[in-house]
């Protein structure tokens, strides 16, 4: 079967609204991703939230998708994102460092910049030998340096607080 | 898990020996999730309990290994866990 070509249609207004609104309600609970964004994996032919964070290798992947799923069914994130398609990764694996490499283009505001200076508007990127395609207007954090510990588990145990006090309620 | 996934198919479908590539294509897999469609399995039908081992389990792939320095003991136990543990994935398709 021909593989389909990855556009920018594939993530619907609505569903980058709901990818931006899930974001928002990570942030104002106290976790902060270092990168997410949509991928089209090619492989299963769906959508994905990719979601790289170092609390992964600090808390371990148990931990992070148990709260996802709390914060899920207590709506503490939005009813729009299942935690079935958000797919956590940490930074230190091949897939983020090879994601972090392909970002060195430098991305902004929905333009690839490209090593040359010229702009490509609604470039998509294919992470090679990965099974993802990354369309520029997906992301909405793109790799940042890991955040210090201390910071990052502080705001990983006001995010547990939360889910914890929602799921309670 | 693989091997768990097909042993739950051979049983579903009795079979003796596991087709050639000839007679089930589709079964000639590595994809966790395309063996796990073919065993009959939603995911948003398991038990709750089940959604973490499974949603750990069914992540890894090739670009979950580390690159410039070893898998934490955390990341291994997790995955470790989530398919061999109590209550892991394994023993619970060995009871489907």
């Amino acid at each position: 079967m021909a593989e389909q070509p990855v556009t920018p249609e594939r993530v619907s207004p609505e569903r980058f609204a709901a990818g931006r609104d899930y974001l928002t309600a990570l942030h104002s609970n106290g976790l902060r991703p270092e990168a997410l964004m949509w991928a089209w994996n090619r492989q299963r032919e769906d959508l994905v939230l990719l979601l790289v964070t170092s609390l992964v290798d600090r808390v371990g992947p148990e931990a992070v998708y148990r709260t996802l799923f709390q914060a899920f069914d207590s709506a503490v994130t939005p009813a729009a994102i299942d935690p079935w398609i958000v797919e956590v990764y940490s930074p230190d694996t091949i897939f983020a460092a090879k994601l972090e490499r392909s970002f060195e283009l430098r991305l902004g505001g929905g333009t690839l910049v490209m090593a040359d200076g010229q702009h490509q508007r609604n470039a998509y990127f294919t992470l090679m030998a990965e099974r993802y395609s990354i369309v520029a207007d997906w992301v909405y954090v793109r790799p940042e340096p890991k955040p210090k510990a201390n910071e990052q588990l502080a705001g990983w145990r006001r995010f547990r607080r939360h889910v914890e006090a929602a799921a309670a309620a | 898990m693989e091997f768990a996934l097909k042993a739950l198919i051979m049983r579903q479908e009795r079979m003796n020996s596991w087709p050639s590539l000839q007679e089930r294509r589709e079964l000639h897999t590595h994809e966790l999730r395309v063996l796990m469609t073919t065993a009959g399995i939603d995911p948003q039908g398991l038990p709750p309990e089940l959604r973490v081992p499974w949603k750990v389990v069914l992540d890894w792939d090739h670009g979950r290994q580390y690159d410039a320095r070893s898998m934490p003991r955390k990341v291994a136990r997790d995955m470790v866990r989530a398919a061999f543990g109590t209550g892991g994935v394994v023993e619970w398709l060995n009871s489907q």
